[in-house]
């Protein structure tokens, strides 16, 4: 099963992914869980947010796989990793991010990021048994971007599209509460 | 306590208002608090119907650093309230802030109501004045 879950800044879409990847864990008696974290973890706050996150997970059984740039296509150490989520119920957190770090820290542009980054997502859909992705809702700010910030917001909402069309259930979170819009009915929580 | 969210401008006071005249519940304007005036510390003690612009509340609270408190006001006023419409813009729909006060204030939102969600009876969600019931 492929499961995206997306919803806004603070609506509580991360513990609900998680709580979905330990449902379809103990549903079909998978016990390895990896959470694929593509946090960047230089800055204060980027730590703090880490830390809640890690608190949420702890004693939830995860495996935690540091992987900014996801498992980049063609790279030996990310197809290792890649490799090792075989037959795992996997959590990638967040789409937004890994995006983010494709382009603004590998330098790709927007056209290139929302392949790769859809190209990963198959690819890591192929090994595991489960997948949940975490992605965000950042389309709604009314504030007309320019140069590669709107190239950036642009290609998420390119990877969205694709991955929501591809995904066997899809649903935003608001604020605690899932509304489907695809797949409610294989949704095991 | 219902929760009615939404874009801003999208009715949801309007809303709010029509459905407790409705159930002959609500009198006149007096019986709605704003969040945009109240003070933070008189939260716990305030009596509405309707307390409007949560949003603006939280932002008070991130601008005072008492964000650990939210929790706790919401639950008093909550206690006194328990009949209440509490009305909130969603704010976290966008990129996020190059400013750190903005990001917290947007997460800040967030977290109320989630908060807020779980204690509600019924959650609404307002676009263009109509009501999508999502709990």
């Amino acid at each position: 099963m492929f499961f995206l879950i997306t919803g806004a800044s603070g609506s509580g879409k991360s513990e609900y992914a998680e709580n979905l990847v330990c449902k379809l864990s103990k549903q079909d008696q998978i016990t390895e869980k990896k959470y694929v974290a593509t946090m960047e973890h230089e800055s204060a706050e980027a730590q703090r947010r880490i830390a809640r996150h890690r608190a949420l997970r702890a004693g939830k059984g995860f495996k935690t796989v540091e992987a900014p740039l996801g498992f980049l296509t063609g790279s030996p150490e990310p197809e290792k990793e890649l490799a090792s989520c075989g037959g795992a119920v996997v959590l990638l957190e967040c789409m937004s991010n890994l995006l983010a770090n494709l382009m603004f820290s590998l330098g790709m542009d927007g056209e290139a990021a929302e392949e790769e980054a859809v190209r990963q997502t198959m690819r890591l859909r192929e090994q595991c048994a489960h997948l949940v992705i975490v992605t965000n809702e950042i389309f709604s700010d009314g504030v007309l971007y320019e140069g590669e910030m709107k190239e950036y917001v642009r290609s998420l909402a390119g990877v969205n599209k694709r991955l929501a069309h591809l995904a066997d259930g899809f649903c935003e979170i608001v604020y605690t509460i899932p509304v489907f819009l695809k797949g409610e009915e294989l949704c095991p929580y | 306590m219902e929760l009615v969210i939404g874009g801003s401008f999208q009715g949801k006071l309007e809303y709010a208002k029509r459905k407790l005249q409705k159930d002959g519940v609500f009198a006149d304007e007096t019986e709605i608090a704003d969040g945009e005036t109240v003070k933070l510390e008189a939260l716990g003690t305030v009596k509405c119907r309707i307390l409007n612009h949560l949003h603006l509340l939280i932002k008070q609270c991130v601008e005072n650093g008492q964000m650990e408190k939210i929790p706790e006001l919401l639950e008093r006023f909550l206690a006194d309230n328990p009949h209440c419409v509490i009305i909130c813009d969603e704010v976290g729909y966008g990129v996020v802030p190059m400013i750190q006060s903005e990001r917290l204030y947007r997460e800040a939102v967030g977290r109320a109501l989630c908060f807020l969600t779980v204690r509600a009876e019924c959650v609404e969600r307002i676009v263009g004045g109509m009501a999508m019931r999502i709990k």
